[in-house]
């Protein structure tokens, strides 16, 4: 054998968060299959399927937004804002995570026209949303209100429901701090520090992009805004 | 979501994913929604060799397909072969985020992107909006696939009204229409209106094309810059620089852009081709070589196969003076196109060249007598550069005679193409004839202006009829020269305007512009003459 084989660490990780992601997929869809032959005879099977189905998802979510920042990182990722209609990718996320809404009796309202279009990194900011909207229906009473408007020189989509609202702690956080590990409440910081880059990456010349959470939500429970400027 | 407006049930639906399961997962996802017409494959080659055969309403194909061709390829080539019309659903299922990651040529878009893992709930929103943007172009498709080029222009301005919500889209596919009509005023003003609030990559392209067309190299030059600044990963838009940079005779910068764009996409075939082209042009016959043999190589099964590969690497090696090298490489060629008469004859008549070249003239006619052979059996099929291509060889070390015969009637056929006669010219100084080609030009052309002017006066002085025996006789002569059969359909229409519409001269009539429809479905006179011919068998038929 030659020198010893050499590999960045990085890369190793992503390759295998990239192959535990599409392993995740397969479950996810096997799940639903399972569901779709037995659920409707078995309560009890549907609400374990439930748990199981929102966790793979969340797992996924983490693994995308790892891999996410690992090509940002690595420049493989060539961020593309163009405009996109800001309700089609609302609608989609909703689409999502329709099996757990219904599952957990979560009613979900879209407030906003239908018109609206702004120019982002689709993709980025559906990972974004996706894991806001994944929290929001396990911390959720059983409301989430998704709202978007053009604030000045912002789009600004909020993300909001009844739940108990977030931790002093976190709202008081600096913006892309992150945060130490929580191991009871499962937060991590890393959905909070991929927000927050995300809106960063979203910058122009003289205006920047960010998010804000808050607990002052017209539904009482926690919201979370991303606020991304013109381009 | 609204759950009336999906219905899947009657859609043809083809799913391509190298991996079993994945393909499984969509099938059950699509029969949730009642979808019973559903293939499945797991190589892109495979799914090219279904769409022949089966016209699919929904494509649903994974981009990464392990060791045969991509998505974006199958992509490509389904819409080359002409196998996937504008009003089917092609949609690519990505592993990740792949914004900066698929390499897409405009015209070769998908109609959308899937991220995996996807949901049920999600294929469906997005099938569903893609169905409604496109509801209504399988009439516009089928116009277009019947060369009826009025009608698809109408359809589109119908459906723009009806549905203000897919405007864009179908701008875009009347703007296309309008660019292979040649009508660049119309594309251009859809391009910029387009441009005033959409920063899109095809009204962008589309415009720098037009610049480019109309001569205008420095403002393509800046269009076409900015797009591949705005656009990184739209490749098209470097073909087009690269273009540009050759007008204006800038053969380094135009190598050095396509470059640049083959080390971003180095599986894409066409820009391999296209490098190798201006790095013959630019004498850099290293990487021309490279280019071709890659080209070759890559092309393998593809409907991308271009004979000019191996005719170009074989030019290469004569420049070497490597006969054996360049025959080797005809010979090849001719092994894959051994069925393809335009590229047999093009490769023969190669092979013949690389023997005069090194002044074997048996051989050379030797190959001139076999390219006469699919010549002469396959005459009406041939475009108008093969035929030239095999006169040149008669005329340079076959029978000079047929080649002078055969020049003639291409000029009679294509009198008023500047272009081709240009072509003819360059032909005949090859050949060492400059000054003899000049006067068959002269003559013949001559002719056809005569007949041409006699038929005006006659019609101006009210003799249509005279005017209608004149033309018709000439297109009789002339079968294949698109202004006399113009002349001769409009003489008709005219005295049929004057007059009435009568049977016969509606039938001589239509043969006329169907012998146009034949040479060039998108000459606008024709499609003038088209509408008035129309409207007279209307009326003829109202008559009773």
């Amino acid at each position: 054998m030659g020198g010893k084989a050499t590999l960045d660490f990085s890369t190793l990780l992503a390759s295998a968060a990239h192959d535990m992601k599409n392993s995740l997929g397969f479950m996810l869809n096997s799940l639903n299959e399972i569901g779709a032959e037995y659920e409707a005879t078995d309560a009890n099977l549907s609400g374990k399927l439930n748990l199981l189905r929102y966790e793979t998802k969340r797992v996924s979510n983490d693994l995308v937004q790892l891999l996410t920042l690992y090509k940002l990182e690595s420049r493989l990722y060539s961020l593309s804002i163009t405009q996109h209609s800001v309700y089609e990718l609302l609608e989609e996320q909703l689409a999502y995570f329709q099996a757990e809404l219904t599952a957990r009796d979560i009613s979900t309202e879209l407030s906003f026209a239908e018109d609206l279009e702004w120019h982002y990194d689709s993709g980025l900011l559906a990972g974004v949303i996706t894991n806001v909207i994944n929290n929001a229906i396990r911390y959720t009473r059983d409301k989430i209100l998704l709202g978007a408007a053009i604030e000045g020189e912002f789009l600004v989509i909020t993300i909001a429901d009844n739940g108990p609202g977030y931790p002093a702690s976190i709202c008081a956080q600096a913006p892309g701090e992150g945060g130490a590990v929580d191991h009871i409440s499962g937060s991590t910081g890393l959905g909070l520090y991929f927000s927050s880059l995300i809106a960063q990456l979203h910058s122009t010349k003289t205006l920047t992009g960010y998010i804000a959470l808050a607990n002052d939500a017209a539904l009482g429970g926690g919201s979370f805004k991303i606020h991304l400027p013109r381009h | 979501m609204n759950s009336e407006k999906f219905d899947i049930t009657k859609s043809k639906i083809l799913v391509v994913d190298d991996f079993g399961q994945m393909r499984s997962t969509c099938k059950r996802m699509l029969a949730d929604y009642k979808a019973y017409d559903v293939d499945d494959t797991g190589s892109g080659e495979d799914a090219i060799e279904k769409m022949r055969i089966k016209k699919y309403d929904i494509i649903l194909c994974d981009y990464n397909l392990g060791e045969g061709q991509d998505g974006q390829q199958v992509l490509e080539e389904a819409r080359n072969e002409g196998i996937l019309d504008i009003a089917s659903v092609f949609i690519m299922l990505t592993a990740e985020n792949t914004s900066g990651m698929v390499l897409g040529a405009v015209e070769y878009e998908p109609d959308d992107y899937i991220t995996k893992p996807f949901t049920k709930e999600v294929l469906r929103l997005r099938l569903q909006r893609v169905m409604e943007r496109k509801a209504g172009l399988s009439k516009v498709a089928l116009a277009i696939k019947n060369k009826d080029y009025n009608a698809a222009i109408n359809y589109c301005n119908q459906l723009i009204v009806e549905n203000p919500k897919n405007a864009l889209f179908l701008m875009k596919t009347k703007a296309n229409i309008h660019f292979d009509l040649a009508e660049y005023d119309m594309a251009e003003q859809i391009y910029q209106k387009v441009l005033e609030k959409y920063p899109v990559a095809w009204a962008k392209l589309g415009w720098g094309k037009i610049r480019f067309l109309q001569q205008d190299y420095f403002a393509a030059k800046t269009i076409f810059t900015e797009l591949i600044g705005e656009f990184p990963n739209q490749i098209e838009g470097y073909d087009w620089l690269a273009k540009t940079h050759e007008a204006l005779g800038e053969l380094t910068n135009a190598q050095a852009i396509l470059q640049q764009a083959s080390s971003k996409s180095p599986k894409v075939l066409v820009r391999r081709q296209n490098l190798g082209d201006i790095a013959l042009k630019n004498n850099d016959l290293e990487t021309a070589e490279l280019s071709f043999k890659a080209a070759v190589k890559l092309s393998t099964g593809s409907s991308y196969r271009r004979a000019e590969d191996f005719t170009k690497l074989a030019q290469i090696f004569i420049e070497q003076k490597k006969d054996q090298k360049a025959l080797q490489f005809v010979k090849q060629g001719r092994d894959v196109f051994r069925n393809a008469p335009k590229d047999l004859l093009h490769l023969t008549v190669t092979e013949g060249n690389i023997h005069h070249s090194f002044n074997r003239p048996r051989d050379a006619g030797e190959c001139i007598a076999r390219a006469a052979k699919i010549y002469t059996q396959h005459t009406e099929a041939l475009p108008s550069d093969s035929h030239l291509e095999f006169a040149e060889g008669c005329l340079i070390y076959g029978d000079k005679q047929k080649g002078v015969e055969l020049m003639k009637e291409m000029i009679s056929n294509n009198h008023d193409d500047e272009n081709f006669l240009n072509k003819v010219r360059s032909t005949f100084t090859k050949a060492s004839m400059a000054a003899e080609g000049e006067e068959l030009v002269k003559n013949a052309v001559k002719m056809i202006i005569d007949i041409n002017n006699e038929g005006a006066r006659l019609a101006n002085a009210g003799k249509f009829e005279e005017a209608i025996t004149l033309f018709g006789n000439a297109a009789r002569k002339l079968p294949k020269n698109k202004i006399i059969n113009l002349n001769a359909a409009q003489a008709l229409i005219i005295y049929m305007e004057k007059n009435s519409p009568e049977k016969a001269k509606l039938s001589a009539c239509q043969h006329h512009l169907e012998t146009v429809k034949q040479i060039d479905p998108k000459d606008k006179r024709y499609r003038n003459l088209l509408k008035s011919f129309e409207k007279l068998t209307e009326k003829l038929a109202a008559k009773g």
